[in-house]
């Protein structure tokens, strides 16, 4: 009986060539897709969490000036930080009600916001500060106090009238008080 | 040709699923944690912002053995602690300042205080004359509750008509006392709202009782020796029956012989006591048995005060007594 011939397929190498090229390039277009969306997702929540640290830190940052004691050129303030965290201060505002008297403390200057052209440097008047802003840090549940002294020559104090205080924290809340000299 | 279904559709789906689940999963997880965290502090922020709100102290300053004091009431329906007191004087300097480490302030801070608690604080301020105090409590939650001394008008009104005074003179109930007299030495027996009728009649008796100059003007009062404490009951034979107690002059618990005016100093709360059978010298009042009460009479106690206000004391021998005041004060249980 005779066999009939059946052609045995072969595998060619070029197939397997073929193959070994398109896992290769996926798994690298793969890999490289994979790379970018994780890093485009690590950068987004990264993001996302600064900006909910920050909304964090303004919540737990909160404090209360309990009472301003003047002199005819200084008022003190005290202030607690009934807040959970650090109380660090950005500026201090000083006015009256008509801001004829209009003065900013801040870490480096005094300015006279009426002639805000001639500040006064705290590095070469640091008695203006006390302590300086730049080093004020107040933990959580204690209170402290800050005395601001107006420079030489600039309108002082006035025993009957009320003065403002608007301290602006570092993580953006503003407390503001007033009291009467 | 037997034609085999390939499969690297399916590793492709694989590898795309476990890229999208790893990155989407790592993903979410992170913002899930980050957004836990925002509405965490959300929620205790604003719970402290309430509690904030619902806290409610209601200090009243007071004078009480010369030294400026503090009642302290927790009127809020939470409990809250008291971490620091300022007092300024009315120049706004700060005259003292308390906090946790303070030894001059009794109780010591921090004071804590559940709903209508009351606490007593006495600081080491000996008030000058004249002179007012603003004193600000701070409590850990950030609040700052304020009284002045001398307290404002409204406030002694308000005082006044919660308590104990009608006219001038504040009286402070629970201090109604009576003694027991022997020579010229009272020895305390307890508050006088019910007495033995048998203690009456046997031993020399004297009454005492706390009272504050409450003058809307703050003038001072000076009590002359008809000032006397009253009790009556019934009638007998149209009069009515009575007792009385003069004033007297005491140091400590020595009855001294002769009476010495007394003055009342606006707002400082003082004790007098009353042990005189006649007015100005000091004769020791036995009730003989037709005199008292019977047992189970309850008897209505005045206060009958007499004599200046608004003179200087040095000036009270030229001056015509310009004071007179009916208080209508407790009752007294005479028991068997």
């Amino acid at each position: 009986m005779r066999v009939p011939y059946v052609r045995r397929r072969r595998a060619g190498l070029s197939e397997l060539v073929a193959t070994m090229l398109t896992l290769t390039l996926t798994l690298v277009a793969g890999s490289a897709v994979f790379y970018y969306v994780s890093a485009r997702s690590v950068e987004s929540v990264s993001l996302y969490g600064e900006s909910v640290s920050g909304v964090i830190s303004f919540l737990q940052e909160r404090a209360t000036i309990v009472d301003l004691n003047y002199t005819s050129n200084s008022v003190t303030i005290w202030i607690y930080n009934s807040g959970k965290a650090d109380l660090e201060i950005i500026q201090i505002l000083i006015y009256d009600y008509s801001r004829s008297l209009y003065y900013l403390y801040n870490a480096s200057h005094v300015i006279d916001l009426n002639n805000p052209t001639n500040p006064v440097w705290l590095d070469t008047n640091p008695a203006l500060e006390k302590p300086r802003l730049s080093s004020f840090k107040l933990s959580p549940e204690r209170a402290a106090t800050i005395t601001l002294t107006i420079p030489d020559g600039w309108i002082n104090f006035v025993r009957g009238q009320t003065y403002y205080v608007s301290i602006t924290a570092k993580h953006g809340n503003v407390f503001t008080y007033y009291q009467r000299w | 040709m037997v034609k085999k279904r390939g499969v690297s559709g399916i590793v492709a789906a694989v590898i795309l699923f476990t890229l999208l689940f790893t990155v989407g999963t790592g993903y979410l997880i992170a913002i899930n944690q980050i957004n836990k965290m925002y509405v965490n502090t959300y929620i205790k922020s604003s719970e402290q912002a309430q509690e904030r709100l619902k806290e409610n102290l209601e200090p009243v300053a007071m004078l009480v053995n010369g030294k400026l004091s503090i009642l302290a009431i927790n009127r809020g329906g939470l409990p809250l602690s008291i971490i620091a007191i300022m007092v300024r004087d009315a120049e706004g300097v700060v005259v003292r300042y308390y906090n946790v480490s303070s030894t001059t302030i009794t109780p010591r801070l921090p004071i804590f205080l559940n709903p209508l608690d009351t606490e007593s604080i006495t600081t080491d301020i000996e008030p000058k004359s004249l002179q007012k105090y603003e004193i600000k409590l701070l409590t850990d939650r950030g609040n700052v509750f304020s009284a002045t001394y001398p307290p404002v008008k409204n406030e002694l009104a308000a005082r006044a008509l919660s308590s104990g005074a009608l006219g001038d003179l504040y009286l402070e109930f629970g201090s109604y006392s009576y003694y027991r007299v022997s020579s010229n030495t009272l020895y305390y027996q307890g508050p006088a709202f019910t007495i033995p009728v048998s203690f009456i009649t046997n031993y020399y008796s004297a009454f005492s009782v706390t009272i504050t100059n409450l003058n809307s003007a703050q003038k001072n009062i000076i009590l002359d020796g008809y000032t006397r404490i009253f009790q009556f009951w019934g009638t007998d034979q149209g009069v009515v029956r009575r007792a009385t107690w003069y004033i007297v002059s005491n140091q400590s618990s020595t009855i001294l012989s002769s009476y010495t005016p007394i003055e009342l100093e606006y707002d400082r709360p003082k004790t007098i006591v009353f042990a005189s059978k006649t007015p100005n010298t000091f004769t020791p009042q036995k009730l003989s048995g037709d005199e008292t009460p019977s047992a189970g009479t309850l008897v209505g106690v005045l206060i009958l005060t007499h004599g200046w206000i608004g003179i200087p004391y040095d000036q009270i021998g030229n001056t015509t007594p310009n004071y007179g005041q009916n208080s209508p004060y407790v009752t007294t249980l005479y028991r068997g």
